[in-house]
This record gives structure tokens, C-alpha cells and sequence, in this order.
């Protein structure tokens, strides 16, 4: 597998513009869905020339509109320094999307996936901390590069 | 009916005016008369306690108040919308804080109906719940926190102070 220098930057679409409140993005925008096992967040290589063709190629629908994309760099991505939590990203492409690329968070050497350890959609509790703080560090670089499309 | 062009800005007494005027349009209809009352009646209540609290209890309640229109599927997918005890909750929160408590302070739905407090300054969060909560402060990349806290309006107020102390 390709290793992503530290030096390109990734984009995160944001779909539905209710992600944005006030200029903010919601933490919801990079939260795993457990529905789905995600066990990365997608995002795109903006390195590659058809970045913004495979971010309008995701398909949409009602309430599910592109708002626009977040750029993170991936070497910043890849620094936040938080106890035994590793942040990474790598390559995810596939024959439709060449740029696709996934960050992924492991917590002593395992993987995140959504929904675990997580509550899940229909759970109506207070969410693990842990996550909670892992998304926002996400959340932080986002914000500063967020564009509307 | 007149046609009032509202794109200009109106000063106090043509907004006095076009209030009435609307009102009399009303007026031969005894469901909307009493649905406008309830309405102006709510905002009295807002404009009195607006006065009474400080700017970030009312940008909290704003806030709640665009999120509570957030529908099921508001994500695009299957996101849940505010639960109605999470939002009681987050009411309960405000009305016994201080205004220097929710300095800072910001929220946001969660998907699963939940509501996410999220404080930049002090690098920290707070997850309401229905029955519970969470919280976490980051401080020098170490992230300390707490799952499954029982929830009272007391007990996130005091963990307000302390993130905050």
C-alpha cells in the first residue's frame, strides 16, 4: 500500500448543509456511522486532478445536498498528539474514486469502528468520551479550511 | 389587503403600525386572533427573559431552538432529531447556570438525538443524554473524562465549573 506524504492535503465533503451551523461544522460531520461499521472517515486526495469531480460523484439526495469540503493537511492530521491514540491516513481508492483516501483512529493498536465501542444510532445516551474527543481534534483543523461549493 | 413592501427597513412606529394593521386583517377570524396572541405572548416571555440573562444564555437558547427543527434524516441519513428529555435537559442546564457558566460554550445535535456541548477554550465537551452524560477535557494531550454520569442539572453545572476552573 502507497504511503500519503505528510505534505498533501485531503478534503472531507460536507453533505447537508444543516452540517454547518453558524459557520460551524457540526461534530456529527466526522463521527463514524455505526450504521455503516465505518471504520474510517472518508476523504479525498485533493493531490490528484479529479478531486472535486469524485467529491459531486457521491451521490445525493433529499436532505443529503453538498454544502461544500473541509481541507485538512495530512501531516497535521497525522500530529495531533493525544495519549495512546494514533490518527493516520491512507489510501482508499476504488475504480469509481481514484482520490478516496480514509483517516483512520486506533486506540491502543485498535482500530475505530463506528458503533463500537460507541453507542449506537438508537441508543439515546451520553456518547463514550473518548470518541467524543478523538472527533473533535477533527473537527479543530477542519474548521479552519472549510469552503462552500 | 395592502401590499406592504417589506424589503424596506421599517422604523419603530411603521412597525407599530404594520403590526395592528396585520392584527385587523385578523380580526373577524377568532382561531388566528388567538393563535397570534399565543404568538406575541412568546415573544413577551423571550424579550423578558432575554433582559434578565446575559448574551450566551440567549445564543444557547437560539441555538437549541434552530436545532430542534433539525427532522429525522436531518443528516442525509437516518440522524434522529433531538430527543424531547435531552432538550428538557439542556433547558433544565441553562435556567440553573450562571451566565458565566455557559461563557464558551456552544452545542450541537448529536445523531443519535443527543446534545453535544463543546467548549474551544478549555478543549473540552459535555454529551447530554436522556438518562446520562459524558465529559471530557483535553489538557497537554492527555484527555481525562467521564462515561455514563448520571444526569441532574446540578451535577453538569458543577462539571461546567470544574472543566472551566
Amino acid at each position: 500500500m502507497c504511503i500519503i506524504p505528510d505534505s498533501e492535503d485531503v478534503a472531507r465533503a460536507i453533505f447537508s448543509p444543516k452540517m454547518v451551523h453558524r459557520g460551524q461544522i457540526l461534530p456529527a460531520a466526522f463521527e463514524l456511522r455505526p450504521q455503516l461499521s465505518e471504520d474510517y472517515i472518508s476523504v479525498v486526495r485533493m493531490s490528484f486532478e479529479s478531486w472535486k469531480e469524485d467529491i459531486y460523484s457521491i451521490p445525493q439526495r433529499k436532505n443529503r445536498q453538498l454544502y461544500g469540503y473541509a481541507e485538512m493537511n495530512v501531516g497535521e492530521i497525522r500530529a495531533i498528539k493525544k495519549d495512546s491514540v494514533i490518527y493516520n491516513v491512507v489510501p482508499k481508492d476504488n475504480a469509481i474514486i481514484k482520490s478516496h483516501a480514509g483517516i483512520i483512529v486506533s486506540v491502543n493498536g485498535e482500530t475505530l469502528v463506528g458503533g463500537l465501542p460507541i453507542s449506537t444510532i438508537e441508543d439515546k445516551n451520553a456518547q463514550n468520551f473518548m470518541f467524543l474527543s478523538i472527533r473533535q481534534e477533527l473537527v479543530k483543523i477542519a474548521q479552519r479550511r472549510l469552503k462552500e461549493l | 389587503m395592502c401590499i406592504t413592501d417589506f424589503t424596506k427597513p421599517m422604523n419603530t412606529i411603521e412597525l407599530n403600525a404594520e403590526i395592528y394593521r396585520q392584527i385587523g386583517y385578523l380580526a373577524d377570524d377568532k382561531s388566528y386572533l388567538e393563535k397570534a396572541l399565543e404568538m406575541l405572548r412568546g415573544l413577551t416571555r423571550i424579550k423578558s427573559t432575554a433582559q434578565a440573562r446575559g448574551r450566551e444564555y440567549t445564543e444557547l437558547l437560539e441555538s437549541l431552538s434552530d436545532f430542534q427543527d433539525y427532522e429525522q434524516g436531518w443528516d442525509g441519513e437516518d440522524a434522529a432529531p433531538l430527543d424531547k428529555t435531552v432538550i428538557r435537559h439542556f433547558k433544565d442546564v441553562l435556567q440553573k447556570s450562571c451566565d458565566s457558566d455557559l461563557r464558551g460554550w456552544v452545542i450541537f445535535p448529536e445523531r443519535n438525538g443527543t446534545l453535544f456541548m463543546q467548549n474551544e477554550q478549555y478543549n473540552a465537551g459535555i454529551n447530554i443524554g436522556q438518562k446520562d452524560y459524558s465529559y471530557y477535557i483535553n489538557k497537554d494531550g492527555k484527555v481525562i473524562g467521564e462515561n455514563a454520569k448520571k444526569f441532574t442539572p446540578k451535577a453538569v453545572i458543577e462539571t461546567i465549573r470544574k472543566i472551566c476552573a
